[in-house]
């Protein structure tokens, strides 16, 4: 009964960030099966030196690295077996173009874009990106999930930041003469 | 690229819901895992008599060996030749 109150309090989260991670709802549910298998099973471990929502991020960020970690590698030994055995398998590895459910009608490309920029950074930038704006948690509560400095994890963001720019620019030339837009910035 | 635009197609953003039974789900899984470690789980007193049971085996094993007689008279060796020798066609 108390896990059953744990799951409704903390499923959204979890969910959310495996989703923004994997960008695939099945691919998502799985791993938020995972991480609630994971924290039934460790809840003594839990020291209580955390707040317990840091603790429970801290297991989805690993799942969700786990995850693509797998993927990536399961990817290049689809393009070696295509090299070797001339098979086409690294194809059915790469995921579709994702669209959040959560997002705006008339932001949806954009957001396509954004989430498929965010799937190639690297793994620190990404993890620091995906809590600060898509789950937009306070920078204190990034920094306790990730064991670094709130220093740290503002470098992370705006390396983040300026590796998207990038891409995005390079998928989409006309970004560039926008105009300027008020900012979101991540809460302190 | 202007540097406010990035985080714009985020503005708004609902939260997703994982499906309705998501949670059946989990508790078919915890299940599973539980009985798969009833099934492997072993106590340490079980561990420690099965342990001092192959040392016993061992040991019984090692006195019957050194205790067990020569044999009275053992086959000489040139009889098996010979025998076999009989069936060789060159």
């Amino acid at each position: 009964m108390a896990f059953r109150a744990f799951y409704e309090r903390f499923k959204s989260r979890v969910f959310n960030v495996a989703l923004s991670y994997v960008q695939g709802r099945p691919e998502a549910e799985e791993l938020t099966q995972d991480v609630f298998v994971e924290i039934y099973e460790s809840a003594e471990k839990f020291a209580g030196n955390a707040a317990l929502s840091t603790w429970v991020y801290r297991i989805t960020v690993n799942k969700c690295l786990d995850f693509l970690r797998y993927q990536k590698r399961k990817k290049r030994f689809s393009a070696l077996r295509s090299l070797f055995w001339g098979e086409t398998g690294e194809l059915q590895h790469d995921p579709p173009d994702f669209n959040h459910p959560g997002v705006v009608l008339e932001r949806q490309e954009a957001a396509r874009l954004l989430f498929g920029a965010i799937r190639q950074l690297p793994e620190a930038q990404q993890t620091a990106f995906i809590l600060s704006y898509v789950e937009e948690l306070p920078q204190a509560e990034v920094a306790a999930v990730m064991g670094l400095s709130r220093k740290a994890v503002e470098s992370l963001l705006q390396r983040a930041k300026a590796n998207l720019r990038k891409r995005l620019e390079k998928t989409d030339p006309d970004r560039r003469n926008q105009p300027p837009k008020a900012s979101k910035s991540p809460k302190p | 690229m202007n540097k406010d635009d990035l985080l714009d197609p985020l503005k708004g953003l609902q939260r997703a819901e994982p499906g309705p039974f998501l949670f059946t789900r989990i508790e078919a899984r915890l299940r599973t895992h539980a009985k798969a470690r009833i099934a492997f789980r072993v106590s340490p007193a079980t561990v420690r008599l099965a342990l001092a049971g192959v040392l016993l085996l061992g040991v019984l094993n090692a006195l019957v060996w050194q205790q067990a007689p020569e044999p009275a008279n053992p086959e000489p060796a040139s009889t098996y030749r010979l025998e076999t020798a009989d069936y060789q066609l060159y």
